[in-house]
């Protein structure tokens, strides 16, 4: 397909775990320069081109001056993106990784409410995550991501409405809006707190999607937004069916025609192993299947030559899908009901 | 030979140690070595030791040696300890001369242990009071003693005080028997007269037969007739039932227990009761209180896949050779397609036939909530019996109607009598009296309605009595009563699989909570759905289910597909395991939201 490759590097680091995460990461930071030099050296088993990079995590920005070396070895790439943490971001860190050559930030804020900062258990508050917001724009930024969160305990329209209004005055190129989902093995799955229901989550969600699209902010896939031309590139590639090599500990990696993860542990990792394990080849069919469960993530779905008929036809006449010339997307509902739509093709 | 020989059952409440003691009789008549035993030997049937309740009877044949330097044959036949089997203890009962009665140290008397007291006096049998459990601390023998002697009405001061658990004078256990119950007495040499108390199929030789020959002898060679169901076969073998295995013998004669086999196909030709004789030599008259079993609660089970209902019907089939008062006969709906109406014994019946069809056939099933078998006595003077209420004639058909009704006794500290009199009436009970075994405890009598205590009675009462009431009933017989069939409509279709019978003055508040049960247990879809409850065509409750507005993963998993496709994969199985009911998706589940209406 897409000749070149996308490099994701999972950052295992984290000054505090969010009560909500459930990313593998641990809350030490001592090996950080060891751990670079063992994402140095898997990284050497690879000889693709790399077009995008996606550092990840985690909170890479944890990892302090050890990210920016890192980067710096790291191969140059159009898109370069690495994920930061309002709380941990200094004009220095952001001067060098710019200089290193990372050209798209993306900043973990999830909401500018310090209530709902504070019930998450963010390490941060809004204005600090605005600070960090100038103080990229500062170090040379151009290209900056917001995560937000949607549906987190406390939220209401209101709220909502006050964190949108902070984005529309930053005016970011791009935002991911998420919604929280409780996973096994976090705090908030053992102690779940009281939660937006699913009328309520989905009038966030939209109102989110009316503030967006009113900023010129288009949406570009289920929890993607962004002005045209700041697409996230190496995202893309997951849902395009584009080649990816994930590394470090817990990354995922679609390559060669085959799926695998590194095992999701640090010790293992710094010694060399749990490497590729959990390794799955994706053959036509499958890739076939992926192309509309995965594919119709996109807004402006997929291309579309009569494949499934009986379950597209179903879905059409259910007001899930559509087809637009020799496009297939889902419908504004569809968006709101996606995983009906993408069961069928799994 | 009779004279060595001593035939009895254990009775017990639930709980009070029966199966305990059964064991440890074994470990001292030495047939088990105590390491070798399994707890709880005689419920070798996995469910039966989950429960901690016996469900088939079973018998063991034990060699003692008593103080008086003789060796005597103790039979032990064991009975079903749940009211759903009274029929079956009641044959149990009538193959021995005696019963050892269990009764615990810290809860005395309770309604089981009087029930099967009176089950076993009216078989004239000598009652051996035990009293267990001696090493609680809340132990109290003196007062359970009196209690016995009190209610019961049999001497209790010399009871054997034991504790089978910490295996406490259970010596004295075997002496007690010998000493009084009386040796079988029958003639071995008349035409022979054997009681059947139970019997199980065996791939290999057929269906084994257990009896106790009351007269003459039985032995291999011999044409057999069963004389109830008039099948005759020629005995194979006869034998003794050990408790590692059968024991093949010469014969077996008038006061004996033992097995027969005789290359029976089917256990349905060996109903419990039925006496044998020789075919050749058949004697002038049965043995008395032989009645066929007659099923009390009906539902129908469906495969949730409707693929496998041949594998059902194979299962169901092999569950009765076993079991010869389940039956089944295939049955549609519009629902839920092919599959079987069931009947039962009981509630207890039913519960354990469904998990042994999931467990045991790994099959998974949609039950539809159970029934009683009404008697509608039609306009047209024709009258039916109807199990299955899809069945049930239009009104303007209906004469009258009536339905089955229980005499039942509950056992209860005086605290509760207030609640459970409560609970007794709700369900529409007639109060009949009400009696105290002791200063603190009561009889509270009853007549109930059968199907108002099917379903949930016995955990109402237990949870009014904090687990100290006791129940135990009788069928008493059909009475005329206001009946009324209540439909569950769901997006304007009519469900026949949710409808069911119901007195007319509880039509509306069941009505009412069974659609909010429904709308609790039906997961929001793509539009939005009405749940409407009719009586005769009138909608007495309606709930909605809103439509759906969330199914979307809205999170970002980086590159994890794998972990997304999971994800999706499991809510496709989730969807597997729903009905399409017409335009709706109900899930299994949903079938007996009738019965968890106390929830």
């Amino acid at each position: 397909m897409m000749s070149s490759v996308g490099l994701y590097v999972h950052i295992p680091f984290c000054l505090r775990k969010c009560s909500y995460c459930d990313f593998y990461s641990v809350t030490e930071r001592g090996r950080a320069s060891k751990y670079r030099a063992a994402l140095l050296e898997e990284l050497a088993e690879y000889s693709c081109r790399f077009d995008t990079v996606f550092v990840g995590g985690g909170t890479p920005t944890a990892m302090g001056e050890e990210l920016a070396l890192l980067c710096r070895s790291l191969p140059k790439a159009e898109e370069f993106t690495v994920e930061a943490n309002p709380g941990t971001l200094t004009p220095e860190l952001l001067r060098d990784l710019r200089a290193a050559g990372v050209n798209r930030l993306s900043l973990g804020v999830q909401s500018f409410v310090d209530s709902e900062l504070a019930a998450l258990g963010r390490i941060h508050s809004a204005a600090q995550a605005e600070e960090a917001f100038f103080m990229a724009r500062e170090a040379g930024f151009d290209n900056i991501n917001i995560d937000l969160m949607l549906a987190v305990p406390g939220q209401t329209a209101e709220s909502l409405g006050r964190s949108l209004a902070r984005i529309r005055a930053l005016s970011p190129e791009h935002v991911s809006a998420y919604s929280l989902i409780i996973e096994e093995g976090t705090p908030f799955y053992e102690n779940t707190p009281d939660l937006p229901d699913e009328d309520e989550e989905r009038d966030l969600y939209h109102q989110a999607r009316e503030a967006f699209e009113a900023m010129g902010l288009g949406q570009y896939e289920i929890s993607n937004f962004a002005r045209s031309g700041c697409e996230c590139r190496h995202n893309l590639k997951y849902w395009s069916g584009g080649e990816y090599v994930g590394i470090g500990a817990a990354a995922a990696s679609f390559c060669g025609g085959e799926r695998y993860k590194n095992a999701p542990d640090l010790d293992l990792y710094l010694a060399g192993g749990g490497r590729k394990i959990e390794r799955e080849a994706v053959d036509e069919d499958e890739l076939l299947r992926e192309k509309f469960w995965l594919g119709l993530r996109k807004t402006g779905g997929v291309e579309y030559f009569g494949e499934f008929p009986d379950e597209v036809e179903r879905l059409a006449a259910q007001g899930l899908l559509e087809i637009r010339g020799n496009r297939l997307r889902l419908t504004r509902r569809g968006l709101d009901l996606a995983n009906i739509v993408f069961a069928e093709f799994v | 030979m009779q004279d060595k020989i001593r035939n009895f059952s254990i009775i017990a409440h639930i709980d009070h140690g029966k199966s305990t003691l059964a064991d440890r009789l074994l470990e001292l008549t030495g047939v088990v070595e105590s390491r070798d035993m399994e707890e709880q030997l005689l419920d070798n049937m996995e469910l039966e030791r989950e429960r901690g309740i016996t469900i088939k009877a079973r018998a063991v044949r034990m060699s003692y040696k008593a103080k008086d330097g003789e060796t005597y044959i103790l039979n032990l036949i064991d009975t079903p300890g749940h009211v759903d089997f009274n029929y079956e203890v009641s044959r149990s009962l009538a193959a021995c001369e005696g019963a050892v009665l269990v009764v615990d140290a810290a809860q005395g008397v309770e309604a089981q242990t009087l029930a099967n007291t009176y089950l076993a006096l009216d078989h004239n049998l000598e009652i051996l009071p035990v009293i267990n459990k001696i090493d609680l601390p809340s132990a109290r023998p003196d007062v359970v003693a009196r209690e016995i002697e009190d209610v019961i009405g049999i001497p209790a001061m010399d009871a054997p005080r034991i504790s089978a658990k910490q295996g406490i004078n259970i010596e004295e256990v075997p002496e007690y028997i010998v000493k009084n119950i009386p040796a079988p007495t029958g003639d071995p040499s008349a035409p022979p007269r054997a009681l059947i108390f139970d019997s199980y199929y065996d791939s290999y030789r057929g269906v084994i037969v257990y009896v106790r020959v009351m007269e003459g002898t039985l032995r291999p060679g011999m044409r057999i007739r069963f004389m109830a169901t008039g099948g005759e076969f020629d005995v194979v073998e006869t034998g003794y039932l050990l408790p590692n295995g059968m024991q093949s013998a010469k014969e077996l004669s008038a006061g004996e227990v033992g097995y027969i086999a005789a290359s029976i196909k089917t256990v349905r030709d060996t109903q419990v009761g039925d006496t044998v004789t020789d075919a050749n030599n058949p004697a002038a008259e049965p043995l008395e209180g032989y009645r066929k079993v007659n099923p009390m609660v009906f539902c129908g089970i469906y495969p949730a896949d409707g693929a496998k209902y041949n594998d059902l019907r194979d299962a169901l089939e092999k569950l009765q050779l076993n079991d010869a008062s389940l039956s089944f006969e295939a049955e549609t709906s519009a629902a839920l397609g092919f599959g079987f109406r069931c009947g039962f014994l009981g509630l207890l019946h039913l519960e354990i036939i469904q998990e042994r069809l999931e467990r045991e056939f790994n099959l998974d099933l949609v039950t539809t909530a159970p029934s009683v078998v009404y008697h509608v006595i039609k306009t047209s003077g024709e009258d039916v019996f109807i199990s299955n209420p899809t069945n049930m004639p239009s009104p303007a058909e209906v004469n009258y109607m009536e339905e089955p009704v229980v005499t039942a006794h509950i056992f209860s500290p005086k605290d509760y009598v207030g609640s459970i009199m409560e609970l007794c009436q709700e369900r529409r009970g007639v109060y009949k009296g009400m009696t105290y075994i002791d200063a603190d405890r009561a009889d509270l009598h009853y007549e109930l309605p059968l199907n108002e205590i099917i379903y949930d009675f016995f955990d109402a009462l237990k949870s009014r009595s904090r687990g100290y009431a006791s129940f135990d009933y009788e069928f008493m017989g059909y009475v005329k009563s206001d009946l009324v069939k209540l439909d569950i409509l769901l997006n304007g279709e009519m469900v026949d699989a949710l409808s069911f019978i119901v007195h007319s003055s509880k039509s509306y508040a069941r009505g009412r909570r069974i659609a909010e049960k429904l709308k609790e247990s039906i997961p929001r879809q793509l539009f939005e759905i009405p749940i409407q409850a009719a009586v005769g065509g009138k909608i007495i409750a309606r709930e909605t289910v809103k439509a759906l507005r969330k199914d979307v993963l809205a999170k970002c998993y980086g590159g994890d597909i794998t972990r997304k496709k999971k994800l999706l994969e499991k809510q496709k199985e989730g969807k597997k395991r729903m009905r399409q009911v017409g335009s709706v998706e109900l899930p299994q589940e949903a079938f007996m939201a009738v019965l968890k209406l106390d929830e």
